[in-house]
């Protein structure tokens, strides 16, 4: 569908409805990565780094060697806040297969720093020195830019990232959710080398998943939308097959003719 | 038509870019001196991207990095970028990302980039310049109030730098229906691309909605992104471009 798929060394959006496939379409990315000998990282911000192990897990995947940063938010404790420098600290690191389920419990006990651009170029940068990665997925952006600064601490804050991420060579995802119609156009998109997005619909109490590349820079994509479907190996993006009329007039409706 | 502005607006994936260039291949095709200033992908992203699309008149093109580098969130003291750049033609462009300079931040402002165009544009004779995108730009200014006045008087520097001009804008996935925005009031001309879903295939066109001085077509046309650039289907007319 992606006609030679993604070009190494740039970073790329991949935008989403709830449950429609981004997590595990990142995993596909990473084992992919794994698969060809590389060292990937799945950077989680919004899901506990468990959750995704459990299902990576679920798959069938041999996922041990995705090495894992935990960026979750802390549980709040309304007291000391740390610097940006005491985040970067206390990033903690771990490969799918040293996890335990110690890492849920002891949230509590640290001091709880907000999380936010900033302090994920600092962990990264942190991380990069002690492992040269291939691929990343940061899953996902949403929070940080929901509890975030403000549009133009974003602006900078995101232009700052991306360059990092070109500097260090990296091929990478960063998910995010779909904008609403009204939304200003990000600063993530314009600076992304492609985005693509994955939608989920009920229609007629039927839940479809669909796939379709917008913006591709410097490789051809399928101009289709895609079919996508979850078994119990992941997703499939049905390459060859379309989606039924009442799903299409429904998506449609996203992007109407003007 | 010196001193002209002409504006591309459209969403991700629209071809902005690639009409842009066109319009600068057009130029070197002519024999002119041309000048593109990349605020969105940078120069050497540009050269593996569009190289196979326009080959060697590609490389003719001058280019000034105008992307921002990494911030060290640490407090240095500023320098002014104007010292470490310069336009360079895209065939001589280094293959790789640079790296941001290490101890300290060079601090990449507006007005050292328009000092730099304007340097570029009277030394090298260039004729016509592209800004790509001129919303980047307005994230170098940090209140609303502040990138409105920006945009005029950015506009009106690009004027009385006596080339013609075309800037383009990134727009959401949603183009809001008789934008007023300062872009189109001071621009010549506006041309924008379009992005929707038929059958369950996503397709682009392109509409000239101001054009003054010369008669135009209001309709949307269909175009097609294909290996030599931008082509428009309708058999009608040719969207107008490197005029």
């Amino acid at each position: 569908m992606l006609d030679g798929g993604l070009i190494p060394g740039r970073t790329y959006i991949l935008m989403g409805d709830h449950g429609s496939g981004k997590s595990t379409l990142c995993g596909h990315f990473l084992m992919e990565g794994i698969k060809r000998g590389e060292e990937v990282l799945y950077v989680t911000i919004d899901a506990p780094p468990s959750d995704i192990s459990t299902s990576f897990i679920g798959y069938g995947w041999d996922a041990g060697k995705i090495t894992i940063l935990n960026a979750h938010p802390r549980v709040r404790d309304y007291k000391a806040r740390g610097s940006l420098i005491e985040v970067a600290a206390q990033r903690s690191v771990s490969t799918i297969s040293e996890m335990s389920d110690k890492e849920k419990g002891n949230n509590q006990a640290l001091v709880s720093p907000d999380l936010s651009l900033p302090s994920l170029q600092l962990m990264l940068q942190k991380e990069f020195e002690s492992k040269a990665y291939d691929r990343l997925v940061i899953d996902s952006i949403l929070s940080l830019r929901m509890l975030g600064a403000e549009e133009v601490q974003w602006e900078i804050g995101i232009n700052s990232i991306f360059r990092l991420l070109a500097e260090e060579g990296l091929t990478t995802i960063i998910v995010s959710d779909i904008p609403k119609q009204y939304d200003n156009i990000r600063p993530e998109f314009i600076l992304s080398r492609g985005i693509i997005r994955m939608n989920r619909l009920v229609v007629a109490g039927k839940t479809y998943r669909a796939i379709s590349a917008q913006k591709m820079r410097g490789s051809g994509h399928d101009d289709q939308v895609r079919p996508v479907k979850i078994t119990s190996h992941g997703i499939t993006v049905e390459a060859s097959k379309v989606l039924p009329p009442e799903v299409v007039t429904q998506l449609a409706m996203s992007f109407p003719k003007p | 038509m010196p001193g002209s502005i002409y504006t591309i607006a459209g969403p991700p994936g629209s071809g902005k870019t690639i009409l842009a260039v066109q319009f600068l291949i057009e130029g070197v095709k002519r024999g002119e001196n041309v000048l593109l200033v990349a605020l969105d992908e940078h120069p050497c992203e540009m050269h593996e991207n569009l190289l196979p699309m326009f080959g060697e008149d590609f490389d003719r093109i001058l280019v000034l990095d105008g992307m921002l580098e990494m911030k060290s969130y640490e407090k240095t003291p500023l320098r002014d970028v104007s010292i470490t750049r310069h336009a360079e033609a895209f065939g001589k462009v280094f293959p790789e990302i640079p790296r941001s300079s290490d101890m300290i931040n060079p601090e990449l402002t507006v007005s050292a980039i328009q000092e730099m165009i304007k340097v570029i544009v009277r030394n090298e004779s260039i004729s016509r310049v592209v800004i790509d995108s001129v919303t980047s730009l307005k994230m170098f200014m940090m209140t609303a109030n502040e990138r409105i006045s920006f945009l005029q008087s950015f506009l009106r520097f690009l004027s009385d730098l006596s080339v013609t001009s075309m800037v383009t804008i990134q727009e959401s996935d949603f183009p809001t229906v008789g934008a007023t925005d300062i872009e189109y009031i001071m621009s010549r001309g506006v041309i924008r691309l379009y992005r929707w879903l038929q059958n369950d295939g996503f397709v682009i066109g392109i509409s000239i909605d101001k054009f003054r001085g010369s008669d135009h077509d209001e309709n949307i046309n269909r175009i097609k992104i294909t290996p030599i650039g931008l082509q428009v289907l309708d058999k009608t007319r040719r969207a107008d471009r490197g005029r």
